[in-house]
């Protein structure tokens, strides 16, 4: 057993415990600050992260644990994306009534989960560490506890969670029954003579339901509205990059690592599952007033341009959604950021909320705006390339599926639609009249430091996509493809 | 120093102005402006320092810094330069620097200016980009750069309905081609496993065949690209509307650079759209013959001075893809720089006329402007000249060549040169038209009465532009072209000469006839309905509206029922039956929602289950 | 069948089917009660002893007290006045024999060809613990940490209640 492998997620469970313990002794006007701290230590053990090395797969833990390019990618990924988003809650603070340390510590142990989640390699691991990051989204959705929305998320988050995880109990367990194992490793093996019992494909096919509730894609969807727009917003960023990443990362283990067989009979589910979240989530964007809410259905259809990567079955699909990912985060982190400070008590997140935001502060104005463009897919930023990747594994994957022309059409549809509303959020900050409130937003350094970190990420990745596109390459060896 | 940077340094100082206006001088008019105009006009003097050192070049240089490489597929970040992109940064920076100059004057009272600049510098890099790139992906992206910041100075006037609708349009209109043109880079880089113009050249030349029965299909794809951006019939209704910025931006966006982008990339990409076993010429022959057509018809019969040029200019752009479509790529870039000059000319010409009549823009408004403003008339009255195709001005040469190569047996048709003749024709007519009502007979509008020549800011760039749109005809650019492009046929050019210089005076004398010392518009009572259908544009717009317009709105109407069955349709029926406010703050206690998303997963679950299994 | 069998499924259905439809909440609770008996009496019909009794200990023993004092605590026992069913519960009811038809097709038709199986493990409480303590441990140890999560939002969440918002 091999204990090291896995010190990168004791470190956080163990900064995670130390914040809750210093909140003993802080004093209650300092508390804030600890989020300060939390994002100070994560960053050090991203840092930490970076010096790790995994060339060849290493396992532990029975092969329940297993740390390998892929693994150290998403690790990674997480770890950042829990630096902004403390230091969003930090700037979030005064509206937590009580209990802020214990925010942040949440936030640690939801990262520890996704952090299990990239490595797991046993359907058990998968489960207890999906639900280590589920329950913890519990309690971080409904945080905000005067205000009714927030405690709606939160039941209705509770409620479709729970109703998620148990078909992806019960799917393992049929699993397990049938294969009597649930190691993917062993299950490699034995999938091909067990995929002739249809018991065992329809326990595959509630895993895929439950992790379809994560990564919110179509028809599972309809939770992630609601959800999103009633959530605190630092707990709505860390759900529509964290959560959704460990959804992937799950789906790419279980269908590519796990079950290679069988997945590749299901081409025709996921190329229909893909296409229609995209639409569905284009579509609904459009009449959308309400700023998370239509980031919430933009979730969707990214879940959806990023199942086109699935469904492509192939290393360049799952190399580009890596780097999709990648792009979205840094995206999506500085539209919740600016949302953040923006909607400072402001009830409902109008976008009207945001009208002559260039007046108030240029820097959240470029940030919103620029991670608005990244979104639709314009280069040169980010968002452009992701697609651009996508598209291009799809149309590989064409010559052997005709269907997959289609495909791309209802892609290129879904990201014409979305031009309709991404630009209307940019038309609002920088043309819109009659905003009442033109009083200057102060922007506190650290928040300025990580929007300006965003930025130069969307640019840097779309300029010069070829390092994170090596990267992801390296890291998709890990899947049988 | 080596030669090499100085592209380097012409394609990023727009940038660098654009960058500063943005971060420092956002409060100072007059120092944006003095970094976007100096900014191009460096640029300008440095192409030609750049030529006159380098002289054109060697056919094929490229400078190059690696740029990205993702798996197989290297992508060079590169500078292309041979004649036809040398000449393309003269034009773009000569001219749009006098659009820049010009602008000053015109923008000088609008408490926008630093935006505005900002835009114009951002737009003169992107423009930059294309004509520079040396491979499609870095087309591609300064590609969508320009139709962004050509969405940003489309909508400059913002508080108007009119303009903001007017650059969405032309935005989503120009991605609907951009994606097109996407579809077709992906299937290019799927076959040659290249981006980069002068490797699939060679590629193709040594396997003509590479490109198999996809050779139409990516001919037709990349072509979407260019009807978009250089507004061809079906996409073609953006650019009227895009009338609604300024006039030096319509000036230099939409009568000199970006629409012209689409044609100088289709001539740029010739050796792909000529490559063997695809048709795809015959189509773009035919869809240049349409636009023009179908524009020149729509000119004669709009009042509105920035419309009338706006149609002349897509008019124009179908001349030149038409010639593109007759595979003659070298008279199709000869008008487009003859084209660049007299139609900038005449939009600051008609810009100088708005700006003196006070923002008047109906022609029928006008009239006896000709002794009030000199300097705007006679450059007015030599750009129509030019663009009418009189000799020896610099329109006569090369629409003359148009006009014979779409005579050339190889590619061209009787049918296409009767469409090149009859375009001629309308040419004359609607530019004949526009003068003789705009600066001739009598004041019809008090403003028209007390209009005053225009401040030298604005002059001066006129008479800059006079020069070469009169005599561009004497430069030997179709001879540089044609070094690189493959020269023109030399066939039929009398004949062409001779029909045009005919379409010419048949044209103006029946224009004279009607509109000498007209007070209103003859033409509608003479031909009824088919007047009525031009003025109205034959109904295009209505087309769109009721169709492409009609379903997007129906799809977020259908979105919106369903996100509203779900929320406020359930809160109706739920257990309080109270209004949606009431049912909205109760929506925790109102289950009913919950429930439904419940029942609503649970069903897709069980489909899910009896779609595999 | 075996009526022994028999009468303990029907037993456990019926305690559900009551849990779910009754008007007041103290009885539905205690229906819950005796559905959770009558599955713990189908574990030790099986044979499963551990699980048996800890279905006895933690869901009889625990959770339904648990349940209990939560309706005590927050409501009183007063009826709701609401309908037991919504409106749509016959779509409801369709969906669930939709699911409950697909995976009995799949069932049925994964086991009839396959039945003798290898006869199941029957594992002691030592064994499960050591299990739990050397192979298991990371879950484990997992499921600690979300308990503990949990545990902190519950207190966030019911201080809310007695404090009430700010």
């Amino acid at each position: 057993m091999n204990l090291s492998l896995s010190i990168l997620e004791f470190a956080v469970i163990g900064a995670g415990l130390a914040i809750l313990l210093a909140d003993l002794w802080t004093p209650v006007p300092q508390k804030r600050n600890l989020g300060y701290a939390a994002a100070a230590a994560v960053g050090l053990i991203f840092l930490a992260s970076m010096l790790m090395q995994a060339a060849a797969p290493a396992y532990a833990f029975e092969k329940m644990y297993v740390l390998d390019g892929l693994a150290l990618f998403f690790k990674r990924f997480f770890l950042f994306a829990a630096v902004i988003v403390l230091v969003m809650s930090v700037e979030f603070a005064d509206r937590i009534e009580a209990g802020i340390a214990e925010y942040y510590a949440l936030i640690m142990f939801a990262l520890a989960g996704m952090m299990f989640a990239a490595s797991a390699n046993d359907f058990i691991l998968v489960f207890v560490s999906l639900e280590l990051i589920t329950v913890t989204f519990y309690v971080l959705t409904s945080f905000q506890r005067g205000r009714l929305h927030s405690l709606e998320a939160g039941v209705k988050y509770l409620i479709l969670g729970a109703l998620a995880s148990a078909f992806l109990v019960y799917g393992i367990a049929l699993v397990f029954g049938v294969a009597n194992t649930t190691n993917f490793g062993e299950l490699m093996g034995s999938a091909r003579v067990a995929s002739a019992r249809p018991v065992f494909l329809l326990g595959l096919l509630l895993v895929l339901v439950g992790l379809g509730f994560k990564i919110a894609a179509f028809p599972f969807q309809i939770w992630a509205p609601d959800v999103y727009q009633g959530s605190p917003a630092p707990t709505t960023a860390f759900l529509a990059v964290g959560s959704k990443a460990a959804g992937f990362i799950l789906l790419l283990r279980v269908l590519f690592s796990a079950v290679p067989e069988i997945t590749v009979n299901w081409t025709k589910l996921l190329m229909v599952i893909a296409g229609m979240t995209i639409l569905y989530g284009n579509l609904c964007a459009i009449p959308q007033r309400n700023l998370k809410r239509l980031l919430g259905y933009s979730s969707i259809a990214h879940a959806g341009y990023m199942l086109l990567g699935v469904a492509a079955m192939n290393s360049a699909g799952s190399s580009a959604i890596l780097y999709y990912l990648g792009a979205y985060l840094f995206t999506v982190l500085a539209a919740f950021t600016v949302i953040c400070v923006v909607m400072r008590g402001v009830e409902g997140d109008d976008i009207s909320a945001v009208a002559g935001l260039h007046q108030r502060s240029p820097l959240l104005a470029a940030s919103l705006s620029l991670a608005m463009v990244s979104l639709a897919g314009i280069p040169p930023l980010a968002g452009f390339f992701g697609k651009f990747l996508l598209l291009k594994a799809v149309v590989e994957k064409g010559a052997t599926q005709p269907g997959c022309y289609w495909l791309i059409a209802v892609a290129i549809l879904g990201v014409v639609i979305s031009l309709y509303y991404y630009l209307g959020v940019v038309r609002a900050i920088y043309w819109s009249k009659g905003s009442a409130e033109l009083s200057d937003i102060k922007v506190s350094w650290p928040i300025q430091v990580s929007l300006y970190a965003c930025i130069a990420a969307m640019f840097y990745l779309g300029l010069f996509p070829d390092r994170l596109v090596n990267i992801a390459m390296e890291a998709v060896k890990a899947l049988k493809l | 120093m080596k030669l090499e940077i100085i592209p380097w340094i012409i394609l990023f100082l727009p940038m660098l102005a654009a960058a500063g206006i943005t971060l420092f001088t956002l409060k100072s008019r007059d120092q944006s402006a003095r970094l976007s105009i100096g900014a191009i006009v460096l640029g300008f003097v440095l192409s030609v320092f750049f030529i006159a050192v380098n002289g054109w070049g060697p056919l094929k240089m490229e400078s190059v810094a690696s740029w990205l490489e993702v798996g197989p597929l290297q992508v060079d970040f590169g500078l292309r330069l041979d004649p036809l992109s040398l000449l393309m940064l003269l034009i773009v920076t000569g001219v749009g620097g006098a659009i820049h100059i010009y602008s000053y004057g015109y923008m000088h009272d609008d408490p926008g200016a630093p935006r505005y600049f900002a835009g114009l510098s951002l737009f003169t890099f992107s423009m930059l980009g294309i004509v520079l790139a040396n491979n499609f992906l870095q087309m591609f992206i300064f590609w969508e750069l320009v139709g962004l910041s050509s969405y940003l100075l489309i909508g400059f006037w913002f508080e108007r309905p009119s303009a903001a609708d007017a650059s969405k349009k032309a935005f989503l209109t120009n991605r609907l081609g951009d994606f097109g043109f996407l579809l077709g880079i992906l299937l290019i880089w799927d076959t040659f496993g290249a981006l980069n113009f002068s490797a699939i050249q060679v590629e193709l030349i040594r396997n003509p065949q590479a490109l198999g029965a996809l050779a139409t299909v990516v001919g037709l794809l990349v072509f979407c690209g260019a009807m978009g951006k250089s507004a061809q019939f079906p996409l073609h209704v953006w650019l009227p509307d895009a009338m609604e910025g300024p006039t030096p931006v319509s000036a230099l966006i939409h009568a000199a650079t970006m629409v012209a982008a689409g044609v100088y990339m289709l001539c740029r990409v010739f050796f792909l759209l000529d490559a063997s076993g695809s048709n795809a010429l015959e189509v773009i022959a035919w869809i240049g013959g349409i636009t023009a057509l179908l524009a020149a018809l729509i000119a004669v019969q709009q009042n509105d001075i920035k419309r009338i040029l706006a149609y002349s200019t897509l008019s124009q752009l179908g001349y030149m893809v038409l010639a593109v479509g007759v595979a003659s790529p070298t008279p199709a870039m000869y008008h487009l720089t003859t084209h660049a000059f007299f139609k900038a000319l005449l939009f600051l010409g008609a810009g100088s006329v708005i700006h003196a009549l006070h923002h008047e823009q109906d022609i029928w408004k006008m009239g006896a402007l000709k002794n009030k403003m000199p300097v705007t008339f006679w450059t007015f009255l030599l750009a129509t000249l030019a663009l009418c195709g009189v000799p020896p001005l610099s329109g006569f040469f090369s629409k003359d060549e148009i006009i014979a190569a779409a005579l050339n047996p190889e590619h061209g048709s009787v049918w296409l040169f009767l469409l090149t003749v009859g375009v001629a024709l309308l040419t004359t007519f609607y530019m004949a038209r526009l003068v003789l009502v705009a600066f001739f007979g009598s004041a019809k509008s008090h403003e028209a009465g007390h209009a005053h020549e225009s401040p030298k800011v604005m002059t001066v760039p006129l008479l800059a532009l006079a020069l070469p749109s009169a005599a561009g005809g004497f430069l030997g650019i179709a001879h540089l072209y044609g070094k690189q492009l493959g020269q023109a046929h030399a066939d039929y050019h009398v004949l062409a000469m001779a029909v045009s210089v005919g379409a010419v005076i048949f044209s103006f004398a029946f224009a004279w006839g009607l509109y000498w010392n007209a007070e209103r518009d003859p033409l509608p009572e003479k031909i009824g309905a088919l007047a009525r259908a031009m003025r109205d544009r034959f109904y295009f717009d209505e087309l769109y509206e009721a169709t492409v317009i009609k379903l997007q709105e129906i799809a977020a109407a259908m979105a919106d029922w369903f996100d509203q069955w779900i929320i406020a349709g359930l809160a109706v029926r739920g257990i309080h039956g109270t209004t949606e406010l009431f049912g909205r703050a109760l929506r925790l206690v109102q289950t009913g929602n919950l429930q439904t998303y419940a029942f609503l997963f649970v069903l897709s679950v069980a489909l899910l289950l009896f779609f595999v299994l | 069948m075996d009526p022994v069998f028999a009468f303990l499924a029907l037993l456990t259905t019926a305690g559900a089917v009551a849990a779910v439809s009754l008007r007041n909440l103290v009885h539905c609770a205690l229906c819950l009660v005796v559905a959770f008996a009558g599955l713990a009496a189908l574990y030790l019909q099986l044979n499963a002893q551990f699980i048996g009794f800890a279905q006895i200990l933690v869901y009889v023993g625990a959770v339904a007290i648990l349940i209990v004092f939560a309706i005590l605590l927050t409501r009183g026992s007063e009826p709701g006045n609401q309908p037991i069913l919504s409106s749509s519960w016959q779509a409801g009811l369709g969906v669930a024999v939709l699911v409950l038809g697909a995976l009995g097709v799949a069932v049925a038709s994964s086991f009839v060809r396959y039945y003798p199986v290898s006869p199941a493990p029957q594992p002691t409480v030592r064994e499960l613990g050591e299990q739990l303590m050397t192979n298991y441990v990371l879950p484990l140890e997992v499921i600690g940490l979300l308990l503990t999560a949990a545990m902190i939002g519950a207190v966030i969440i019911a201080m809310h209640e007695k404090q009430g918002p700010r």
